[in-house]
């Protein structure tokens, strides 16, 4: 996909083992991580193969004690933003970068719909909609801060951006899923 | 006293604040009972994730795997006949191999364009000429060659004294 790529090598055994090993170790991981980014199992198969094709060609990029898990996420990522580029024909920041903390004071009203009050199938339900609802650029954070539990300072790493706007994201998908789960619960009563 | 505001709650949760803001925020949670409701419920927002994402854990397809080997042996054909085709390309061969083309290039169109020569030489008509003067030396004093009459004048001249010498010689 868009990048100049790296001629593959000629046949060494070492180079196979190394991806054989990677996809044992962590396809599933991989493809898991490519399936919650994209949402749907077509472009996770496509995503996950040309990804691991990746490793293979730069394999010895790959700095040993290092997380091999950040670094395959890290190429999945950059290969579902050029996915999403080509798609569209130029890609956009759906969100502004503005990461200006909103001042809250006075009497904090309690939650009108708590998450935890929902009956744990309908809130699978909604949230797989709600995530489906997001950016991807969202939906990426999310699943790095809340599903994979990566810290922010790994986040950008992955993402390729500041520690803000890893914030920034996070923010603002959170208040949508809090959004569109409400929304739903409210449509529903 | 000011109440954490949202997105304090979401960076607290996630380890994302400097210790003394994280420390601030630790202790005005548990003071304040609003607060602690707040970021129980983005705890719950964050287990609910977790939760829907066990679900979700797909293992690797089998066909993904066996797609990617027969990309890499693909890609290998291909860069296998790019490499011959890079032998043959390599300076070595080919700086004398267009040497030889250039030099054909050169020397094939001027012996292939050389016409074949309209002229005669005249060599031809002296041996003619004395072949002739031998067999019947006083025939020719008046002949000339017929070709010789579409010639030039200095090739004529040359033919046409000769008669005249041999009379020379043989005359009483």
């Amino acid at each position: 996909m868009g990048a100049p790529r790296k001629p593959i090598e000629p046949p060494s055994a070492e180079q196979a083992a190394f991806l054989q090993r990677a996809m044992e170790q962590h396809g599933q991981a991989a493809y898991t991580f490519a399936y919650r980014l994209t949402r749907n199992e077509a472009d996770a198969r496509d995503l996950t193969q040309e990804a691991f094709l990746r490793v293979y060609r730069a394999w010895r990029s790959f700095v040993p004690g290092t997380s091999f898990l950040s670094w395959i996420y890290r190429i999945v990522t950059n290969l579902h933003r050029d996915e999403l580029r080509r798609r569209k024909g130029r890609y956009q920041e759906e969100i502004p970068e503005d990461n200006a903390p909103q001042e809250f004071a006075g009497d904090r009203p309690l939650a009108v719909s708590p998450i935890e009050d929902l009956v744990e199938g309908q809130l699978g339900e909604r949230l797989q909609r709600a995530l489906e609802a997001l950016s991807p650029d969202q939906r990426q954070v999310v699943v790095l801060a809340d599903i994979e539990e990566f810290s922010y300072q790994e986040i950008a790493e992955i993402a390729g951006c500041s520690i803000g706007t890893v914030r920034s994201r996070l923010h603002r998908a959170r208040a949508q899923l809090r959004r569109f789960i409400q929304k739903n619960d409210k449509t529903r009563s | 006293m000011n109440h954490i505001n949202q997105e304090q709650l979401v960076d607290y949760l996630h380890r994302g604040l400097a210790p003394e803001d994280d420390a601030m925020v630790h202790a005005h949670l548990d003071a304040c009972a609003p607060c602690r409701l707040a970021y129980q419920d983005e705890a719950s927002l964050s287990e609910a994730l977790r939760a829907n994402a066990r679900n979700e854990i797909r293992e690797l397809p089998s066909g993904v795997v066996a797609s990617i080997w027969a990309a890499i042996a693909a890609a290998r054909r291909r860069e296998s006949l790019a490499d011959r085709l890079l032998t043959w390309l390599r300076p070595a061969v080919l700086v004398p191999a267009m040497a030889v083309v250039v030099l054909a290039l050169l020397l094939v169109p001027r012996f292939a364009q050389s016409p074949p020569s309209q002229t005669i030489d005249a060599s031809y008509y002296l041996q003619d000429h004395a072949a002739l003067g031998s067999t019947m030396p006083f025939a020719d004093s008046d002949q000339v060659p017929e070709a010789l009459e579409n010639d030039d004048e200095g090739q004529t001249s040359v033919v046409a004294v000769m008669p005249a010498v041999m009379m020379a010689d043989v005359a009483p």
